[in-house]
């Protein structure tokens, strides 16, 4: 698969954004924007416990209340999970149980939202009180104080994911594991061992636009739930399987979402909207509010990371090992698939000869947690990069050449077996560090001020094993109608799968429709996830293509007296290779009445899975467990107080190796988005937890960047490099989470850089920089 | 054990509206309806306040905002008048508050946003008694008044006893707050209000500290200095024991930096999400320090 170098007439440019003008005209639809006649507003009443029995439940009171419609308990319905890939989480509470607080144990809908909140007052829940564990490291013991799901042997493995629970440790549903070489032979090799122990915050996506779901049934009996997803197919497939519904009864809509970042990718307010829809059989709309996000919207997984590892004086790595523990909260919604694909990070970028990596899931009564730009990658990558840091540091070495030592090149064998191919990571620094002037003198102190730069690089792998398909109706005007199902989070797929379509076809992009966002007609996609769309869906794409013009070659064949292999396709026309001028309009192809001849529908149809080989499971060894890796390089210069901590990114550049950027504008795009989030997840934003609460359920105390917070617009640089992938689409990787990964380290090895103190412990609020600070000022 | 998640408070509260045309009318409906009523003026305060359930539920809110006339900014004979209904934007953007007391140009400019400077009023940052309002600290400085008004008359209270607690003002029953009426500043005053939020815009003080200062005519002694700090006690307090350490000193880096670190001896912090008491503590010093050196340069 894949394109073949060539002259490009629409790929590779900065083609308009097939929906800019809808959106800055406000003519955009979006979740909130659909209402129905005789809708219900939903609210549920959440947990006030960590975890507790619930002894009963009296709903009378809110049930006598005017305007209330329904509501539903979990002894209302039955308990079949709706939790992606471990039978652990019901849509109200599991097992008359609560395992954190925030969680949805009755739901209410009535004829407006004030009435549904007042309902929600009026229900009476006697609660027993259990013990609870917040705490990883408590939970991950062998005898934890509370084991939060005993039931975990006996649950239901939804899916073909490998699910290894940890027999030991009770709390632990999953476990991975990356081992190479012998890393106790390696450390003895090793001219110096550095060994530390890093972690990450709780962060929240803050996506402008909540969760939302207005769910209904239409007179044939078909469920509809309109969404804010990025997962239409598994959040129907899951709906199916909860409801006992027939697929052929379910339809998934998917307005232009406003933001995801990962946090749509899971059952979210679906499942209660269908579960208010069913019984009351009105419409329902499910509606988050920004406090619902932070309490139970989804939270990145918190990692707790021990790395050590083993080096050459010269520069070269001998050995790593690292034990990584996901705090994955109550319930394990795509934790047992993160547990595995997190520690990619670790394997994408460095040769490394003794390698060793254990990655635990561990249930704890905290929130839920998913999956959240980067899929875990970033997590793993914080504290690697940092250490090579420290490494170069205690070398004598600079940062930039001890990366160079160790980045895998083009034919090396990785960590986890797979062959490295289209390494761009090298050209990435390389363009870095020359846009921030590595290794020129940096400016002076300002005062209180002290300025330095850092650098980091990183990876993000794109998923294998999960399909796409598209599918390709090429209309008797010529038009090319491309129906895909990848959601439209704001990042330009519809625009950029409309560039490839017109290649194909070499027609204009006007000339080319994009459908999409409706199971009922828009083929299968695993999801809008893992930065896989332009590779699964762009390889399914040009298949489609290439599938719907064999179907016209064949009606022009006895028109045009050659064999389809003979014939191109080009503005509208069908005609032959080696004598253009003889040709057929696409228009002649049909009836009058647009009937092609002799068929039904001139529909082309386009699969791609990236092909994945299952792992040894205890080594973790496989020569394909993902398609390909993404690159990153970012150069940042900061100033840091050193009176009040405060961190400021004056400079950041960013570059990264997307493979073929099929709209550079749209690339650029995601990355200096990356930069600003990533400087958000740097320096700021952190969900900051009370013994199992959130504290700042706001955006008041939930800082995300502003403006003000960023490099100005000329101190701030996305640089596209392009090593094709020759299994990508025109040679195209991801590039949706790739530049979520670099910023953080970066802009912690600047601090150290600028003042001696080596922040392990994400967000670098001022606080803990200060205090690194003043700690250092003591021991000096 | 804090299991007090805000999940499951009423947050959309019925509450009768009523509007104001008159001064009067807002005192007359007040006096009525007494504490089942809240004034509302930008509401940037009160609703965020209502809707997160920070406060009860309030019977009415009375709107204030079409009363004519209370969004004055004016020159009385080289006092300062504003209107407790003049926006913070209007504030910042005054051609004589510039001139005259940038000060309270500076401080209007650091609270949140465009947008909420364009709605918020003076009135009501001082009226919602936050202890991190940003207007406070400087106004205390300039030893500015707030003007009071109810159904039986009008009253004056220096700003500095009108703050009584986080949330809490003196406004008595039926009363409200008109105007802030700031004194003229003797020669050789200089002035400087640096705030430190948790990020560089639309945020909370997490400290803010305000210096007010006057100069002898050879500028090497004070005559007259407040340091008021805001968001490390549950009022904007006067750090009064570092004001007098600076006023019978000579103006130097040394005497400068003792007042800051007794400035921060003298604040009350508490920790919070925002942060610890003890950062808070340290941050008044550079805070104080950072803000008498301004106003010395300013005087
Ligand atoms: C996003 C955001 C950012 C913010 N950033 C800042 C910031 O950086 N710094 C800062 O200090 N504040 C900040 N605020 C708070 C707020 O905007 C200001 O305090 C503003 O000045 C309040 O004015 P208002 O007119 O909106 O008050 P309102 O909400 O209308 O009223 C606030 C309180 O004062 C009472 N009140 C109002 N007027 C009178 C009167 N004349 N007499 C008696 N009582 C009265 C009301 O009853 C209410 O209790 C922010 C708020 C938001 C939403």
């Amino acid at each position: 698969m894949g394109g073949k170098v060539q002259e490009l007439s629409y790929v590779g440019k900065d083609v308009p954004r097939v929906d800019a003008v809808v959106k800055v005209t406000g003519k955009a639809m979006f979740g909130s924007d659909f209402t129905m006649a005789g809708m219900l507003h939903a609210k549920v009443l959440r947990s006030p416990h960590r975890h507790a029995k619930i002894v009963s439940i009296d709903k009378s009171k809110a049930e006598a209340l005017p305007g209330v419609r329904i509501v539903v308990t979990p002894d209302d319905m039955p308990q079949i999970p709706i939790s992606p890939l471990l039978g652990d989480q019901c849509v109200l509470s599991k097992d008359n149980k609560v395992r954190c607080l925030g969680e949805p144990v009755v739901a209410v809908a009535a004829d407006s939202v004030e009435m549904a909140e007042q309902a929600v007052q009026l229900i009476d829940i006697v609660y027993e009180e259990l013990p609870a564990v917040v705490d990883i490291e408590e939970a991950f013991e062998k005898s934890p104080p509370v084991v939060v799901h005993p039931d975990l042997p006996g649950y239901k493995q939804l899916t073909g994911l490998p699910i290894r629970p940890d027999p030991e440790r009770p709390n632990v549903c999953q476990t991975y594991k990356i081992h190479q070489g012998d890393v106790e032979s390696g450390f003895k090799q090793a001219d110096l061992i550095v060994e530390n122990r890093f972690t990450t915050a709780r962060i929240q996506h803050v996506p402008m636009e909540p969760h939302i779901a207005l769910a209904w049934v239409d007179s044939d009996g078909v469920l509809t739930v309109r969404s804010s997803t990025q997962l239409s197919y598994l959040v129907k497939d899951w709906l199916c399987r909860a409801f006992s519904l027939s697929p052929s009864k379910v339809r998934m809509l998917s307005p232009f979402i406003g933001g995801g970042f990962g946090g749509k990718g899971g059952m979210r307010a679906e499942a209660v909207a269908t579960l208010l829809c069913l019984k009351s059989g009105r419409p329902v709309r499910v509606s988050y509010t920004r406090e619902d996000m932070f309490i139970f919207g989804g939270h990145r997984v918190p990692y707790v990371m021990d790395i050590k590892d083993g080096i050459k004086k010269d520069g070269t790595l001998v050995a790593r090992e690292m034990r990584v523990l996901l705090d994955l909260g109550a319930y394990s919604d795509f934790g047992p698939l993160l547990v595995r694909r997190a520690v990619y990070g670790a394997v994408g970028t460095y040769r490394i000869p003794n390698f060793k990596l254990d990655s635990y899931g561990i249930y704890t009564n905290s929130p839920l947690t998913g999956a959240l730009r980067g899929f875990g990658c970033p997590e793993v990558q914080w504290p690697i990069e940092q250490q090579m840091d420290a490494l170069a540091d205690k070398l004598g070495m600079d940062p930039v050449e001890i990366r160079e030592i160790n980045i895998l090149k083009d034919g090396d064998r990785d960590v986890s077996g797979m062959i490295t191919r289209s390494m761009g990571v090298k050209e990435c620094l390389d363009r870095a560090a020359d846009w921030i002037s590595w290794g020129k003198k940096e400016k002076e102190a300002d005062g209180p001020w002290k300025i330095a730069r850092g650098i980091a690089i990183g990876n993000k792998s794109v998923s294998s094993g999960h399909p796409s398909a598209v599918t390709v109706k090429v209309w008797q005007d010529g038009v090319v109608e491309v129906r895909h199902s990848a959601a439209r989070l704001g990042q330009g797929i519809s625009t950029t799968v409309g560039q490839i379509a017109a290649e194909q076809f070499n027609v204009p992009v006007e000339q080319v429709r994009v459908t999409c966002g409706d199971t009922s007609f828009c083929p299968y996609d695993f999801g809008t996830v893992a930065s896989r769309s332009m590779v699964h869906v762009g390889n399914a794409l040009i298949a489609a293509c290439q599938d719907a013009q064999q179907q016209l070659f064949r009606i022009a064949a006895p028109k045009l007296g050659v064999e389809p292999s003979e014939m191109g396709i080009g503005a509208g026309k069908v005609f032959v290779k080696r004598t253009p001028e003889k040709s057929v309009k696409i228009a002649e192809l049909f009836t009058p009445f647009g009937l092609p001849l002799g068929r039904v529908e001139i529909v082309g149809e386009g699969y791609y899975s990236a092909p994945a080989v299952p792992e040894d499971p205890e080594t973790g060894q496989s020569e394909r467990a993902v398609f390909g890796y993404s690159h990153a390089a970012s150069g940042v210069e900061v100033a840091v107080n050193v009176e009040t901590g405060e961190v400021k990114v004056l400079r950041h550049v960013m570059a990264c190796d997307v493979g073929k950027a099929v709209n550079p504008k749209i690339v650029e795009g995601q990355i200096e988005g990356g930069i600003g989030m990533g400087i958000g997840t740097s320096i700021y934003e952190e969900v900051v937890m009370n013994q199992g609460a959130v504290v700042n359920a706001s955006l008041t105390d939930y800082h995300i960047p502003t403006s003000l917070d960023m490099p100005k617009y000329e101190d701030s640089k996305a640089i596209i490099v392009e090593v094709a992938d020759p299994e990508g689409p025109f040679g195209a990787k991801g590039t949706g989470e790739v530049p979520l990964v670099t910023t953080a380290p970066a802009v912690a090895n600047a601090v150290y850089r600028a003042t001696g103190v080596r922040i392990k412990d994400l967000p670098l609020s001022k606080e803990k920089v200060l205090a690194g600070i003043q700690a250092l000022g003591k021991t000096l | 054990m804090n299991t007090a998640v805000s999940v499951s408070r009423w947050r959309h509260p019925r509450f009768g509206y009523l509007e104001a045309m008159s001064v009067e009318e807002a005192c007359a409906l007040l006096g009525e309806h007494r504490e089942k009523a809240y004034l509302v003026a930008g509401g940037t305060d009160l609703m965020v306040a209502m809707r997160n359930g920070k406060i009860a539920p309030p019977e009415h809110v009375i709107s204030i905002k079409k009363i004519s006339n209370l969004s004055y900014i004016r020159d009385e004979g080289g006092e300062l008048k504003i209107g407790a209904l003049a926006t913070l934007d209007d504030i910042c953007h005054s051609d004589m508050v510039k001139e005259k007391f940038p000060l309270i140009a500076e401080s209007a400019r650091q609270i949140g946003s465009r947008q909420i400077r364009n709605v918020g009023t003076i009135g009501g940052n001082l009226c919602n008694a936050a202890p991190s309002a940003d207007m406070a600290p400087s106004l205390i400085g300039l030893g500015a008044r707030a003007v009071i008004r109810s159904t039986e008359g009008s009253r004056e209270v220096t700003l500095e006893e009108f703050f009584r607690g986080p949330g809490q003002t003196s406004l008595g029953r039926g009363e409200m707050l008109v105007e802030i009426a700031v004194p003229e500043q003797a020669p050789y005053t200089g002035g400087a209000y640096i705030k430190l939020p948790a990020r560089t815009a639309i945020d909370l003080a997490l400290v803010g500290v305000a210096c007010v200062i006057t100069l002898d005519a050879e500028k090497s002694k004070a005559s007259e200095v407040r340091i008021v700090l805001g968001a490390v006690a549950p009022v904007p307090m006067r750090a009064c024991k570092a004001e007098d350490a600076l006023r019978s000193a000579l103006i130097n880096d040394e005497a400068i930096d003792a007042s800051a670190e007794i400035a921060s001896q003298e604040a009350l912090p508490i920790s919070d999400v925002r942060g610890s008491a003890e950062y808070r503590r340290a941050m008044v010093k550079v805070l104080a320090r950072n803000a008498i050196k301004q106003a010395v340069a300013r005087a």
